[in-house]
């Protein structure tokens, strides 16, 4: 640190401390301390002024209606619990179209109609077996789209 | 605060889809695994198990995302199943029983109903009401003929 610089912060140090005449201080110095001085809380400014001053230069402040901070989070919560309950009956309606079941074979057929005719019902569900696994291999295919 | 309401949000959105699909899969399932259960049950010659099996998935709630002629269809088959089970245990009536139960459900030009109605003419039969049996029987294959001219129509087309 040069001497030039060293004096100038002793008389940056005195003018914080309020030591000295101004006159012996160098401008530079003095207007820095004040800076200073004012950044600190106890800067001796009445809190009454302090308010005054913070109601100028915000507006808007003066303003505000203290449920208004409430009431953002209030609806949004309302909103979600308002969809909670209703996208559940609103989301109903989408019914599946019924699901196109492969023709029956004409083996199954000729089975049924044998059935009818000589009472061969056995020989109809052994046939209608082969059938219901396709059935329920298409309703699987449908409904787990 | 924000971050909170957007998951909320989201959840809400994406459960009601979720048990949606949930329902209506769990229900086909529980129905096709009810059939296989019957089939292995009427294997080892065990109506009792097949019947149970059948009827606990016919009791089974049909979800509302399931379209009605597709829980039709499951049903009456199902109820076709029962009235073969109990025409084994020499229960005719009660094969009647399940085979009008299965009607009851809707009569369509369809393989169900027909297979329903051949029921009902063997509990017919069986019951010696043989004038029922023969219209149950005349109902089945008119349904049946219906049907085999379908079949036979699409094998012709290329």
């Amino acid at each position: 640190m040069s001497d030039k610089e060293k004096r100038e912060a002793e008389a940056l140090a005195r003018a914080l401390e309020g030591d000295g005449s101004p006159e012996e201080i160098p401008t530079e110095a003095l207007e820095a301390a004040g800076l200073l001085r004012a950044g600190r809380e106890d800067s001796g400014l009445d809190p009454a002024r302090q308010r005054e001053i913070l109601d100028k230069i915000l507006p808007v402040k003066k303003k505000r209606i203290p449920w208004l901070r409430w009431l953002v989070p209030v609806a949004g919560v309302a909103g979600v619990l308002f969809l909670v309950m209703t996208v559940p009956i609103l989301s109903k309606a989408p019914q599946q179209a019924a699901v196109v079941f492969p023709a029956p074979p004409r083996e199954l057929l000729m089975a049924q109609a044998q059935a009818a005719r000589e009472k061969d019902l056995k020989g109809l569900e052994k046939k209608m077996q082969k059938y219901r696994g396709e059935m329920y291999a298409s309703l699987a295919g449908k409904y787990a789209e | 605060m924000h971050r909170c309401l957007s998951i909320l949000l989201l959840l809400a959105l994406l459960a009601p889809a979720c048990s949606r699909r949930d329902g209506s899969s769990r229900w086909i399932s529980q129905a096709r695994e009810a059939n296989l259960e019957a089939d292995r049950a009427i294997r080892r010659g065990d109506g009792e198990s097949a019947r149970k099996a059948l009827v606990a998935s016919l009791e089974q709630p049909v979800p509302d995302t399931v379209n009605p002629r597709d829980s039709r269809m499951v049903k009456q088959d199902m109820c076709f199943r029962l009235s073969l089970v109990e025409m084994e245990a020499k229960q005719p009536e009660k094969a009647l029983e399940w085979a009008k139960k299965g009607l009851s459900l809707g009569r369509q030009q369809d393989l169900f109903t027909a297979n329903l109605y051949v029921a009902m003419g063997g509990a017919h039969e069986a019951l010696g009401l043989e004038v029922q049996a023969a219209e149950a029987y005349h109902q089945a294959l008119k349904i049946n003929e219906t049907l085999l001219n379908q079949t036979l129509e699409n094998e012709e087309t290329p």
